[in-house]
């Protein structure tokens, strides 16, 4: 398994863990944390499993397993698809923290809309990577 | 890779994208309220579970899954190309109905990916067996 398949799907993991975590969050007592807002954990922890494990481990997969190129690389170009994990990963990362600080301590609105062109960029660079290698084969 | 994987792998891939930019913009303007929000929330959830994750898993399990030994390997062919009509509807319709606020377009995207859907399940349903059986 090439080295992006490793760093996609254990951070797929990783977030899958903390997706459990926020979920549990939802469960505290309601006398705790109460500036947390539940809708930022809500949407944190559904895209913690979306984005963060689902569509990190598909294209770690995909990476992975999609028919190679009869040239070389055989993959294709690792550099986009090591954008995509960073921006991906970063754009989780700041939505994890803007949206709860936007939404429960008034914070500014840049985190979110940084988190969001992040994850598109993210997104469109995985496209990239992986839709030339989307092609029939055999029979 | 057979071709009907091709198209619904490249039709998710296309999903994908435009949810993600629909994501986006929510993320964008989440903290002012629009009367636009609910039907783009509602379009990017269809795209990102029926038009992104749905046809992806279908087409990989249709590329993927143990071929049967004697009839056609994967299936009926043209059940399987009507199922990824079915679903390219879907994809155009669910979330065009959503944004234009129209129940019935909506209501029609979602009926045809559950009609897709279960004709790929019906596929799909005796390739998930051991090897060499």
């Amino acid at each position: 398994m090439p080295p992006l398949s490793r760093w996609f799907i254990k951070a797929g993991f990783v977030s899958l863990g903390l997706a459990l975590v926020f979920e549990l969050l939802q469960l505290r007592p309601a006398d705790t944390l109460t500036q947390l807002p539940d809708v930022a954990i809500h949407l944190a922890a559904i895209h913690l499993l979306t984005v963060g494990w689902l569509l990190q481990v598909i294209i770690g997969v995909a990476f992975w397993m999609f028919p190679r190129h009869p040239t070389s690389p055989p993959r294709g170009d690792a550099r986009y698809g090591w954008w995509a994990f960073g921006l991906l990963n970063a754009g989780l990362l700041l939505r994890l923290v803007g949206e709860p600080w936007r939404l429960g301590f008034s914070g500014p609105a840049w985190p979110l809309v940084a988190a969001g062109l992040f994850q598109l960029s993210g997104v469109a660079s995985a496209l990239t990577l992986l839709w030339p290698r989307i092609r029939a084969t055999g029979s | 890779m057979p071709r009907i994987s091709v198209w619904l792998l490249r039709m998710s891939l296309f999903a994908l994208l435009t949810g993600a930019l629909l994501g986006a913009w929510l993320l964008g303007a989440e903290p002012w309220a629009s009367p636009w929000l609910p039907r783009i929330r509602a379009a990017h959830v269809h795209l990102m579970l029926f038009g992104w994750l749905m046809p992806f898993v279908l087409g990989t399990a249709y590329w993927i899954l143990p071929r049967h030994a004697q009839r056609e390997e994967r299936g009926s062919v043209p059940l399987a190309n009507g199922a990824t009509w079915l679903i390219a509807a879907g994809i155009l319709l669910g979330p065009c109905g959503a944004l234009a606020g129209s129940g019935i377009v909506a209501g029609g995207g979602l009926a045809c990916t559950i009609a897709g859907g279960g004709l790929f399940l019906r596929l799909l349903w005796p390739r998930v067996k051991a090897f060499g059986r």
